[in-house]
C-alpha cells in the first residue's frame, strides 16, 4: 500500500512535465525576414506544411505561428533557423529560450529567407551538413556564431546560399558586412576539421587531403601582435607543387580575409593570444577588431604526400 | 522508517555509502549555474584535495563517537541544506523550462513525506542503481564530444579562488559524514564509501568541468547551466540522445538528496516530528529562495561539522590517551 501511494505521487510529480501535444506542431525549418516588421514561414514537420505569420519582433515567434495556425507551437525543435537581415540581432535570444539548439544551422540569405522557403529554394539542413562534411565550408552552427558574437570579436560568420555554391557572410549585431571568397571558405574549412572528405581540383587531376595538423602562435613586438599558422598537411597528389601552392592560398585567405580585412576572429586568435602569454588589454569588442586588423599574419606549410600504394 | 526503539538496520554498505554521497555532490553539480574554465576546476580540484588531506586520517581511523549534544547541530544543518537543495531544484527545474516547476515542487513536499517512512536502506539501494546509471552516462559523453572539444579555451581567465570557495558552497554532504559513519555498524564500509566519494569530487568533477570548458568555449559568457549547455553540444546523435536521460537524472540524484538529508534531519526522532520537519523545511526553503545569501553561510558550516568537530573530538581523544584519563567519564545511565 505504502508503494502504490509513494508511486501514484512520484507519478503526479512527473506528469508536471507533460503537456497536451494532440494540438502541438513542431517548425524544423523557419525562415525570418527581420526588419520593421518580422516575416516568419515555418517548416512542419508532422505534415509537411508552411505556415506564415508576421509580428513586430522576432521573438514574437511562437505567439504569431500560434495564430496563425491555431495550434501550440514547439519551438525547441529546429534544425535550420534562415534569416535575412539583420541575422545575428536576435541570435541569443533564441538559443537562451531553447527555441535554436546550439547544434543548430544558422543560413544567412541575402533577399528573402520567407520567400527562399516558400519557393522551394532554400537548402535543407541535411545539404548543409554535406556541404561541412565534403570540406566546402566550415561547421558554423549556432554556437559558433554565437561565441564569436559574445565571447570573440563581435563579428561572426554565417553560412550563406547564393543559389549555386555555399560561402561564409561575415555579420554583427547590426548587419552583414561582406562576404569570403571560395578561398577562404575552403581554407575555414580544412582548419575547422569537420570535414570527411576534402578535395579539389588540380590542372591534372585532384588532391585530397588525408590528415591536417595545425596551430597558430602568437608573437609581439611592442603592442603589434604577429599571428603564424602552422600546419602539416598529409594528401595524396600527383603534383605536390601545385598542391601546395593552392593550400598556401587557402589557409592564408582563411587567415588574413577575416581577421585583418573585417576583424573577425574565426580562428580563436585571442585565446591562442592568451595560450601563448600575450596579456590581454581591456577592450571593447571594437578594440579588439582594430587590434586584429592591425596585427601581421604569417603561414607556414609543410606538406607531405601519402602514397597510395 | 523503523521505529527508534526497534532492531537497528544493518547499515549501508561502501556502495551505498559512496552512492549517497556522491548523488548528493553531482546533484549541486547539475544545478550550479557558474560557467565552465580551467580555473573552476583547478580551483574544485585544490578544494576536493585539501578536503581529502584533513579527511583521510580521520577516515583510516576509528571514529570518534558523536557526543549526544551535539546531534542537533548535524540535523539542523541537514534540514537546512535539504532547504537549500529544494530551491537548487526549482531553480534547475526552471533552467531546464518545466511547464510548470512550482506546481512539481508542490507535488514533491508529499513525495518526500511518504519517503519518509521508507526505511533508509531504500533510499541507499536506490542510490547505488541511479549511481551506476550516471556513472555509465557520464562515460558516454567524451565519446560524443571529443571531436568538437578544443584544449585552446583552457586558456581563459578566471578566478580559481572564487571556483575553491564555491567548492565548499556545493558539498553540503561533507556536513553529514561524521553522522553517517557514526551511526553504521560498519564503520568499514562507511569510510570506504567517503573515500570513493573523495576520489569523484577530487578527479571526476574536474575532469568533466575541463571537458566542458573545452566543449563550452566561448559560450561560458552566455547565461544559464553549463552543463546542460555542454549535453546540448554533445548529443551522442541525431538518432540517440541522451538529454532526457540526464534530466531524469539530475531531477532524481536532487530528489534522493532531498531524501537523504531529511533522513538524517529526522534521524531518531518519532514519527510526529518526522511529520513536522516539514514545516521549517519550506520555510527555510522560502528564506533562502526569497534571500539567497542567508545560505552563504552553510559551506563554512558544513566545513565546520564536516571535518573541525571530528578533528576536534579525535585530539581530545588523543590528548586523553595520552593522559591516561578515560576518555568520557563515567556516566549514570537513565532509567
Amino acid at each position: 500500500m505504502k508503494n502504490a501511494v509513494l508511486s501514484a505521487l512520484f507519478g503526479c510529480t512527473l506528469l508536471t512535465g507533460c503537456t497536451d501535444i494532440r494540438n502541438r506542431l513542431s517548425p524544423d525549418v523557419l525562415a525570418v525576414d527581420a526588419g520593421s516588421r518580422t516575416q516568419f514561414t515555418a517548416h512542419i514537420s508532422q505534415d509537411k506544411e508552411l505556415i506564415s505569420a508576421e509580428a513586430d519582433s522576432p521573438l514574437l515567434m511562437p505567439d504569431a505561428l500560434q495564430t496563425a495556425s491555431g495550434a501550440e507551437i514547439s519551438a525547441g525543435h529546429l534544425s535550420l533557423l534562415a534569416v535575412s537581415g539583420s541575422p545575428c540581432a536576435f541570435l541569443r535570444d533564441y538559443v537562451s529560450r531553447q527555441w535554436l539548439a546550439p547544434t543548430g544551422h544558422v543560413l544567412f540569405v541575402p533577399d528573402s529567407a520567407c520567400a527562399a522557403l516558400s519557393g522551394g529554394g532554400l537548402p535543407t539542413a541535411e545539404q548543409i551538413a554535406a556541404a561541412v562534411s565534403s570540406g566546402q565550408v566550415p561547421c558554423r552552427t549556432a554556437d559558433a556564431v554565437l561565441g564569436d558574437l559574445l565571447g570573440g570579436s563581435g563579428i561572426t560568420a554565417l553560412h550563406c546560399f547564393d543559389g549555386k555554391a555555399f560561402t561564409l557572410a561575415l555579420a554583427d549585431q547590426n548587419g552583414v558586412l561582406g562576404m569570403l571568397s571560395a578561398d577562404a571558405c575552403r581554407g575555414l574549412a580544412l582548419l575547422g576539421k569537420r570535414w570527411d572528405c576534402f578535395s579539389f581540383a588540380q590542372t591534372t587531376g585532384i588532391c585530397t587531403v588525408t590528415a591536417v595538423r595545425a596551430r597558430i602562435y602568437t608573437g609581439q613586438s611592442g603592442k603589434a601582435l604577429t599571428f603564424t599558422l602552422s600546419a602539416d598537411i598529409t594528401c595524396r597528389t600527383g603534383q605536390p607543387a601545385e598542391a601546395e601552392a593552392i593550400l598556401r592560398q587557402m589557409l592564408e585567405a582563411a587567415l588574413t580575409e577575416p581577421a585583418q580585412n573585417a576583424g573577425a576572429d574565426l580562428l580563436f586568435l585571442h585565446e591562442a593570444a592568451l595560450r601563448d602569454g600575450i596579456r590581454e588589454e581591456a577592450g571593447s569588442a571594437e578594440i579588439r577588431q582594430q587590434q586584429l586588423r592591425n596585427a601581421g599574419y604569417r603561414t607556414e606549410i609543410r606538406l607531405k604526400t601519402d602514397s597510395i600504394w | 522508517m523503523s521505529k527508534p526503539h526497534s532492531r537497528p538496520e544493518a547499515g549501508w554498505s561502501a556502495v551505498q555509502t559512496a552512492a549517497v554521497l556522491i548523488l548528493c555532490r553531482l546533484a549541486a553539480f547539475f544545478c550550479a549555474e557558474q560557467p565552465y574554465s580551467a580555473a573552476y576546476a583547478k580551483g574544485m580540484f585544490t578544494a576536493a584535495v585539501l578536503t581529502a588531506g584533513l579527511l583521510l586520517p580521520l577516515l583510516i581511523a576509528p571514529q570518534e563517537p558523536l557526543p549526544d549534544a551535539l546531534r542537533p547541530l548535524y540535523r539542523g544543518f541537514a534540514l537546512l541544506w535539504g532547504s537549500l537543495t529544494l530551491v537548487r531544484l526549482y531553480a534547475l527545474l526552471t533552467a531546464l523550462h518545466s511547464p510548470y516547476p512550482l506546481l512539481t515542487l508542490f507535488l514533491l513536499i508529499p513525495v518526500l513525506l511518504e519517503l519518509q517512512r521508507l526505511p533508509q536502506a531504500a533510499a541507499a539501494r536506490a542510490a547505488s542503481l541511479l549511481l551506476f546509471v550516471t556513472a555509465a552516462a557520464f562515460l558516454l559523453l567524451p565519446v560524443s564530444g571529443i571531436r568538437t572539444a578544443k584544449p585552446v579555451f583552457l586558456h581563459e581567465p578566471d578566478s580559481a579562488g572564487a571556483a575553491f570557495l564555491r567548492e565548499f558552497q556545493q558539498c553540503g554532504e561533507l556536513g553529514l559524514l561524521p553522522l553517517l559513519r557514526s551511526r553504521e555498524n560498519k564503520p568499514l564500509a562507511a569510510s570506504r564509501g567517503a573515500a570513493a566519494w573523495l576520489t569523484v569530487r577530487s578527479a571526476v568533477l574536474p575532469l568533466t568541468v575541463i571537458f566542458g570548458t573545452m566543449q563550452n568555449g566561448r559560450l561560458l559568457h552566455l547565461t544559464g547551466n553549463p552543463f546542460f549547455l555542454l549535453l546540448a553540444r554533445t548529443p551522442l546523435s541525431d538518432a540517440l540522445r541522451t538529454d532526457g536521460i540526464w534530466m531524469l537524472l539530475a531531477v532524481g540524484s536532487t530528489v534522493l538528496c532531498l531524501t537523504a538529508f531529511l533522513h538524517f534531519a529526522a534521524d531518531g526522532t518519532g514519527t510526529r516530528l518526522r511529520y513536522g520537519i516539514f514545516l521549517p523545511f519550506c520555510s527555510f526553503a522560502l528564506l533562502f529562495a526569497a534571500v539567497p545569501e542567508s545560505a552563504s553561510g552553510l559551506g563554512a558550516a558544513a566545513v565546520l561539522l564536516g571535518i573541525g568537530i571530528p578533528w576536534m573530538l579525535r585530539l581530545r581523544s588523543l590528548c586523553a590517551g595520552l593522559r591516561g584519563r578515560p576518555l568520557f567519564p563515567h556516566r549514570r545511565h537513565e532509567g
